[in-house]
């Protein structure tokens, strides 16, 4: 029998105080991997919605707070700016292209943006990844619209049904909104999944938008009502958006075109550059980034400390086989490398368990994220840094664990052979 | 003359400036031959056996183990030199609970390159020591916390002896035992000793196994003066 067998058949004789450490290990590593991976898959996710958009246009508000509210549906918009800024910074020579965004609306709970058929042609997301259809197409009649994947799938919508939208987007405050229910819309197409936010919206035009609201007056539907096909007929052209995403014909013009707009003459408008806005953003979440950080690592130390008491119970509880084992030979080092070796046991068992726990919770989580946060989250297997995260652990736990281990050795030379 | 042990002008205590735990003034038993030493409790047994399995040093004067000056080892030699030479046999909890009797025989082999060379068939040797102890053939793969305290302790007598030590050193193996367990493991000792001249230093407080034994020795009550006297 060679020392690692003898080692590891000791161990498995104490499984259940090892199990148990193993199982406290296991969930503060399903803690620290899990703030880790979630914090990077919100990055991750919010860079994918903004791929490629050079610059974000509106009203003039703060500049997280624009982001927030246009691309991410966070907040609500307290302004809009006109339509005719709109149409000045399409045609602008540098600009390549610009997508109208206006909300405001949503269908039950989900957000209805208005827009134009540029959307579909230039919307970019993950790198430079393209709006495809999972079936149907973009909207060209009027009344019609075009759904995010997530929206398809959990409200069970198919092409051609025919649906609502109401006036408002749900807050806790105020559960039942006006309904827009003498204008209809066709579902005209449904979106792949993008795993952006873009997944739980409604996509119209900006011009059904006005329609919709043409026999409308500060927020309430007025006693005198138009028919579809009578608006249909007025077909008003759009007068305000919420906020214009750019892309321009080359980068190097983008913090020129950001002054031009910041100038712009005839209404107060900002631009934002999303990359470095959404690093301002992060920026102000850093402190709670890090206490999340530091509460898991606090978790891992109590972990730890789990181990070393056990370690140090186990000392009273294997006297006799370290006494036996010291008899027959043995050196205190190899009883150092017993109590190391249950360390090691210990720590990676718990770090299986610990993956397996953190899947297991991100899995289920993930519809809830997705619904109230818009983060589509997914389990990914440790990468370098996290790897490095869990060397740490097992070096500082090995450390830790000499303790015991060089206390068995040596309160045994101290005692003697007595078992 | 060859010994098994020869102590001389030994002292040991614990702190300097306190009394001596231990004083023997000659002590030594001829190879081959097989000494019981009787002691009180608190009369310095254990610290006198630490000394002779080398896990404890002298304050002062000589011990020689098997003829080696002990003095002149370091601690991780006389590690060695205690896996290799001496098998010892405790009160009790002397097999891991979680190997079986064949494995907790086998164990000395894995520590002492030595015991094992000496011990060319470790299976047909531990079979026979099994057989000769008595012990009945289904137990030999269970675990040994299955078996009883008689029988864990004739095991331990294999596992003291497998690989031919030169000194066995057993420290009360008797006395959670009662009576005829007690005969039959002094007989299996004393049997299976034989065969390979083993020399024995048993230690017990119980005077009525001195009978077994060609030489006996009696450490002196903590209450008296501390000398000691020839065998």
């Amino acid at each position: 029998m060679t020392f690692l067998t003898l080692a590891l058949k000791s161990a498995w004789h104490r499984k259940t105080p090892m199990l148990l450490a193993a199982i406290s290990v296991a969930i503060s590593v399903a803690l620290l991997f899990g703030v880790d991976t979630l914090r990077k898959q919100a990055k991750e996710n919010f860079l994918n919605t903004v791929a490629q958009t050079d610059l974000i246009a509106g009203p003039r508000t703060g500049p997280v707070n624009l982001l927030l509210y246009s691309v991410f549906h966070l907040g609500q918009p307290t302004n809009n700016m006109g339509y005719d800024s709109y149409q000045y910074i399409k045609s602008h020579p540098q600009v390549d292209w610009a997508i109208p965004l206006s909300l405001g609306d949503s269908h039950r709970g989900y957000r209805v943006i208005g827009t134009e058929a540029v959307f579909f042609e230039h919307y970019r997301y993950a790198e430079a990844h393209r709006l495809t259809f999972e079936s149907g197409q973009a909207f060209h009649d009027l009344y019609e619209v075009v759904l995010g994947a997530e929206v398809a799938r959990a409200l069970g919508y198919e092409l051609g049904d025919r649906i609502i939208l109401s006036h408002g987007v749900p807050t806790h405050a105020q559960t039942h909104l006006p309904a827009h229910d003498n204008k209809p819309f066709r579902v005209a197409g449904i979106l792949k999944p993008t795993g952006t936010p873009l997944d739980r919206t409604l996509q119209t035009s900006l011009r059904a938008l006005e329609a919709i609201h043409l026999d409308w007056q500060s927020g309430r539907p007025s006693p005198l009502q138009l028919s579809s096909e009578l608006t249909r007929k007025l077909a008003p052209e759009p007068k305000e958006v919420t906020a214009v995403m750019i892309g321009l014909t080359s980068k190097v013009q983008t913090f020129r075109m950001q002054r031009q707009i910041n100038a712009y003459r005839a209404e107060p408008l900002m631009a934002i550059l999303p990359g470095a806005t959404l690093a301002r953003f992060w920026q102000s979440l850093r402190h709670i980034e890090q206490a999340f950080m530091l509460l898991s690592w606090g978790v891992f130390v109590a972990a730890l400390t789990g181990i070393l008491i056990s370690l140090l119970n186990n000392l009273q509880q294997r006297r006799h086989e370290i006494a036996l084992l010291r008899a027959i030979g043995m050196h205190p080092r190899g009883i150092l490398g017993l109590f190391w070796l249950d360390t090691v046991l210990i720590m990676l068992a718990g770090l299986g368990l610990g993956l397996f726990l953190l899947q297991a919770a991100l899995t289920l989580s993930a519809p809830w994220l997705l619904d109230h946060y818009g983060l589509h989250v997914q389990f990914q297997w440790p990468d370098m840094a996290q790897l490095r995260m869990a060397g740490i652990a097992i070096a500082v736990a090995l450390l830790a664990s000499t303790l015991p281990g060089w206390l068995a050795a040596r309160q045994n030379l101290q005692k003697g052979l007595q078992p | 003359m060859s010994f098994a042990f020869e102590l001389n002008d030994l002292r040991f205590g614990w702190q300097k400036g306190r009394p001596d735990v231990l004083h023997i003034d000659r002590l030594a038993l001829p190879k081959g031959e097989h000494l019981f030493i009787q002691g009180a409790s608190g009369s310095g047994k254990s610290t006198l056996l630490n000394l002779l399995s080398g896990v404890l040093l002298p304050s002062s004067g000589k011990i020689y183990v098997l003829d080696q000056d002990m003095q002149g080892l370091s601690a991780t030699q006389r590690d060695r030199f205690r896996a290799d030479r001496l098998g010892i046999i405790f009160q009790q909890f002397n097999l891991l609970p979680f190997l079986s009797p064949i494995q907790n025989a086998q164990l000395p082999l894995t520590f002492s390159p030595k015991r094992k060379k000496n011990c060319a068939h470790p299976d047909t040797r531990i079979a026979s020591l099994l057989q000769q102890l008595n012990l009945p053939k289904p137990l030999w793969h269970q675990p040994a916390s299955q078996l009883s305290l008689g029988q864990q302790q004739r095991i331990a007598i294999a596992r003291a002896l497998i690989g031919d030590p030169d000194l066995i050193i057993a420290d009360e193996p008797t006395s959670a035992l009662d009576a005829g367990h007690r005969d039959r493991f002094m007989q299996c000792l004393f049997d299976t000793a034989q065969n390979g001249h083993t020399s024995i230093v048993f230690v017990s407080h119980d005077p009525t196994l001195a009978h077994y034994f060609q030489h006996q020795f009696r450490l002196p009550d903590p209450a008296e003066t501390a000398t000691g006297d020839d065998t």
